[in-house]
């Protein structure tokens, strides 16, 4: 069964480009442009993701929300997800969190993906 | 070189400090000055004292010699040896004042007057010896008082006028050193009055032009730390908001070569090469209109706004643009209506207003996805004026000012290109123009901007306040 990633960026088109990448190599992707469309993702998806790529500032609901809001969703299963921060800030960032800083490369972002779904 | 908050607050403190400099030195001037004149009137008071003093001496000199004529005359009279003596003793206590006089008098003149004085009283006083020793030797009466009246007298009188001639000397000199102290004591005074008021101005002009430029040096001292905190703040934000789409078009340019190079799974088709090529020059235009709203702040910034100004009908305008970004506001669930009011005609800068109204779409596009926005135009004899409501979250009234100024973003933008210059930039526009835009909470409590321009060119009548 191909890995599903949920990704949460509000540049429509890093989104797409991401999603094109990622379908391109095999795997089934979400997309949601603020935290909150993620949440609303997440609650209606029939099966959970189990990669969430996330950006930190959206407008509406911002990664950092989107991630203090996780646990009070009350989703079943929905905090063992493993979640990269993908984004451009030099923000300072809890050391057990992965980080992938923007721009990065194709093999960074595969190898990356690869290491928490195969 | 760093410019910080610690450097000109100790250009400050040296300022403070090379005013007090200056300050305790015109004092420290000043009370020099008072301690000279005071010198001056002390010894100016001790040269009177001193020809106060050689008077009384001389009334002395002719009291004694009034005294010694008065007992030579007794003597005559009487014949009394005593009373010689009493004569002889007072010519002593004379020649006793006249040595301590003139060992106090300081002029050539005043030596020489004494020196007559002193020569004629020993004159008269030989005189009244011989006539004594002639009364004491029992010479007849007649021819003794014929040696008083032709010995005696004559030099009696010339011992008087001698004294006389010193009296007015010292009368005179004394009369002169009190002109000169008075003199003195008026310049003095004057001086004083003048250099204190002279202080006075130079500490007020001195505190006046230390206080102006101080303002000066605080108010550049602001506007550079200010421009240095914004360069910091755009080039932090520049970096930031420059990266993500550097990272589409990053992606995307290794996305076609991996297709030319065949390590794609889809075959490389020229109709997908192409299909990425156009992409990554939507990325290239991407930046380059962020790279665009960089280069209109900094234009901004340094007053370098220039308007290409045209007849322009606002309705016509905004449908215009309404239309053109009628397929955003549908992506983003955005029904949008527009209301057109009375032709607003007026001479602005069509391209510049364009950037201005699209600023304000995109805005509620990013900050207000999925729900209903409004625009409208309306004019009255002076202003068109442009509305543009959201139903979003709206803009809390703390930061309605504050979205207005350069990298201040209410939210971070959805498509990302946002650096926090839209409205600011805007904003400079409007104004330059000889209008204004404002934020403010409509009916839905969602966001309402405002512009307004004025209909005649030069006219400010709606720059009121926003």
């Amino acid at each position: 069964m191909p890995g599903r990633i949920l990704i949460v960026e509000d540049n429509r088109e890093m989104r797409e480009v991401m999603s094109t990448l990622l379908d391109m190599e095999g795997y089934v992707t979400l997309r949601a442009e603020h935290g909150a469309k993620a949440l609303e993702v997440l609650s209606t998806s029939d099966r959970l993701p189990d990669l969430i790529l996330l950006d930190l500032q959206m407008p509406v609901m911002g990664g950092e929300d989107f991630m203090a809001a996780l646990p009070e969703a009350r989703i079943p299963g929905v905090t063992d997800i493993p979640i990269v921060v993908v984004t451009a800030s030099r923000l300072d960032l809890a050391a057990s969190t992965e980080v992938l800083r923007k721009p990065f490369e194709i093999a960074e972002l595969l190898g990356l993906v690869e290491r928490y779904l195969d | 070189m760093s410019l910080s908050e610690a450097d000109h607050r100790r250009a400050s403190a040296r300022i403070d400090r090379s005013m007090l400099a200056m300050t305790g030195a015109l004092v420290l001037t000043s009370l020099l000055a008072l301690f000279g004149v005071w010198r001056i009137v002390e010894l100016t008071e001790a040269t009177i004292s001193r020809h106060a003093y050689d008077l009384v001496q001389l009334q002395e000199l002719r009291l004694l010699v009034e005294t010694t004529i008065s007992l030579d005359r007794a003597f005559l009279l009487t014949g009394d040896p005593a009373i010689a003596t009493e004569s002889q003793q007072a010519n002593q206590s004379f020649d006793q004042h006249a040595t301590d006089l003139g060992a106090h008098l300081s002029t050539a003149k005043g030596t020489s007057l004494l020196s007559a004085v002193v020569s004629k009283k020993q004159a008269h006083s030989r005189a009244v010896q011989n006539m004594i020793n002639s009364r004491l030797e029992g010479t007849d009466f007649e021819e003794v008082v014929e040696e008083f009246r032709e010995q005696v007298r004559p030099r009696t009188q010339a011992v008087r006028e001698a004294l006389s001639s010193l009296l007015v000397y010292k009368a005179d000199r004394m009369e002169e050193a009190a002109r000169a102290t008075a003199t003195a004591a008026n310049i003095a005074q004057l001086s004083l009055l003048g250099l204190a008021i002279v202080n006075l101005g130079i500490c007020v002009v001195i505190w006046f032009f230390a206080g102006r430029t101080r303002s000066t040096l605080d108010n550049y001292a602001s506007q550079l730390l200010q421009a240095v905190r914004d360069r910091e703040e755009f080039l932090a934000v520049a970096s930031h908001e420059l990266r993500t789409p550097l990272s589409v078009l990053k992606l995307r340019t290794q996305m076609l070569l991996r297709r030319l190079d065949g390590s794609d799974e889809v075959a490389g088709s020229p109709e997908s090469i192409r299909s990425f090529a156009q992409q990554v020059e939507h990325g290239v235009d991407t930046l380059s209109q962020l790279v665009s709203r960089m280069l209109d702040l900094a234009n901004v910034s340094r007053g370098q706004l220039t308007l290409n100004r045209e007849t322009t009908e606002l309705n016509t305008l905004v449908a215009t643009i309404v239309e053109r970004t009628a397929p955003v506001f549908a992506e983003a669930h955005c029904p949008i209506d527009f209301r057109s009011g009375v032709a607003a005609m007026g001479e602005w800068d069509q391209a510049r207003l364009e950037q201005v109204i699209s600023n304000l779409l995109m805005n509620v596009v990013r900050h207000a996805p999925g729900t209903r926005a409004s625009v409208s135009v309306d004019a009255d004899d002076r202003c068109a004026r442009l509305i543009v409501d959201d139903e979003g979250p709206g803009i809390p009234e703390g930061d309605r000012t504050r979205i207005f100024e350069r990298f201040e973003r209410a939210h971070v933008a959805a498509d990302g290109s946002g650096l926090g210059l839209g409205l600011a930039v805007s904003r400079e526009i409007v104004g330059a123009h000889g209008g204004r835009l404002w934020a403010e909470e409509n009916e839905a409590r969602g966001a309402r901007f405002i512009m307004e321009l004025p209909l005649k060119r030069g006219s400010q009548e709606c720059q009121g306040v926003s």
